[in-house]
């Protein structure tokens, strides 16, 4: 039964994520829904450790930490550097690719 | 009891969940997201993984959320000081996380033999054991990728001074 509802949690937490990078407009909102997923997945890697007895589940997770953590790192930079460049920190902002051509 | 405090951590989940949906302060999203994290790292105590228990709290609470905290500052829109009643306003969302931490709390040390019956316990000497055995080279690999991250930061902000 734990683990079940762990599994429940799980789905929670990831359509949680999940309607946080769809429906907030923020780009640090964003971002937490995205931690949101990493959780999500972490909470799978420990319940199916802990149901095979395997130590495996929690080293998935210590790098998933890691990865988890370099990737907010870069991407919280980036929104600075966004925040910078086309002064707002919106998904909105995000519109273009290519520089815009005033002449 | 473990049922009930598995239960208690779904909801705290839920209700931080929904609130991150709807705050309009960043601030205030954080929050939510580190009592999110809080509960979840009690859910991963119940899953007999103490050791990632208390790397969630450390690595996620406390540094994670720390650098969003900073980006949240860094970003802020020039601040408007409002004047508003202290206790009043603002006041009962943060007192109804506390309430639900505490009983969280309460249940895990109050009934503590009760959680391990279903789940064996992984200690971190075994975890040690397997990330620096078999997993080493991953291990080192994630330290050549958090020094690829520092660098990229590093650019990243470099191309500012030569912009300017």
């Amino acid at each position: 039964m734990t683990l079940e509802l762990a599994l429940v949690i799980a789905a929670l937490l990831f359509l949680i994520g999940m309607a946080l990078i769809i429906l907030r407009r923020n780009l640090i909102f964003l971002l937490l829904g995205i931690e949101l997923l990493f959780n999500a997945a972490m909470v799978i890697a420990l319940a199916g450790g802990a149901r095979w007895h395997s130590v495996t589940g929690q080293v998935l997770v210590v790098f998933m930490m890691a990865l988890s953590g370099a990737a907010l790192a870069l991407t919280l930079a980036l929104l600075l550097r966004v925040k910078q460049e086309l002064g707002g920190d919106t998904v909105d902002d995000l519109r273009q690719l290519r520089e815009e051509v005033d002449e | 009891m473990t049922i009930f405090l598995i239960l208690l951590l779904l909801l705290i989940i839920l209700t931080t969940g929904a609130a991150l949906l709807v705050v309009r302060d960043p601030m205030h999203g954080a929050v939510n997201l580190g009592v999110s994290l809080l509960a979840l790292s009690i859910l991963f105590l119940v899953l007999g993984a103490p050791f990632v228990a208390a790397l969630e709290v450390m690595l996620y609470v406390g540094a994670i959320l720390v650098l969003f905290l900073f980006a949240i500052m860094l970003l802020r829109t020039p601040l408007t000081i409002r004047e508003e009643p202290r206790w009043r306003r603002g006041f009962w969302w943060p007192a109804v996380l506390v309430v639900l931490l505490t009983a969280v709390l309460i249940l895990l040390f109050s009934r503590r033999p009760d959680l391990m019956v279903l789940i064996q316990e992984i200690g971190p000497g075994t975890v040690g054991r397997a990330l620096f055995g078999p997993y080493l080279w991953l291990t080192e690999a994630v330290a050549l990728l958090l020094f690829a991250v520092i660098a990229a930061v590093l650019a990243i902000h470099r191309r500012d001074d030569h912009d300017a």
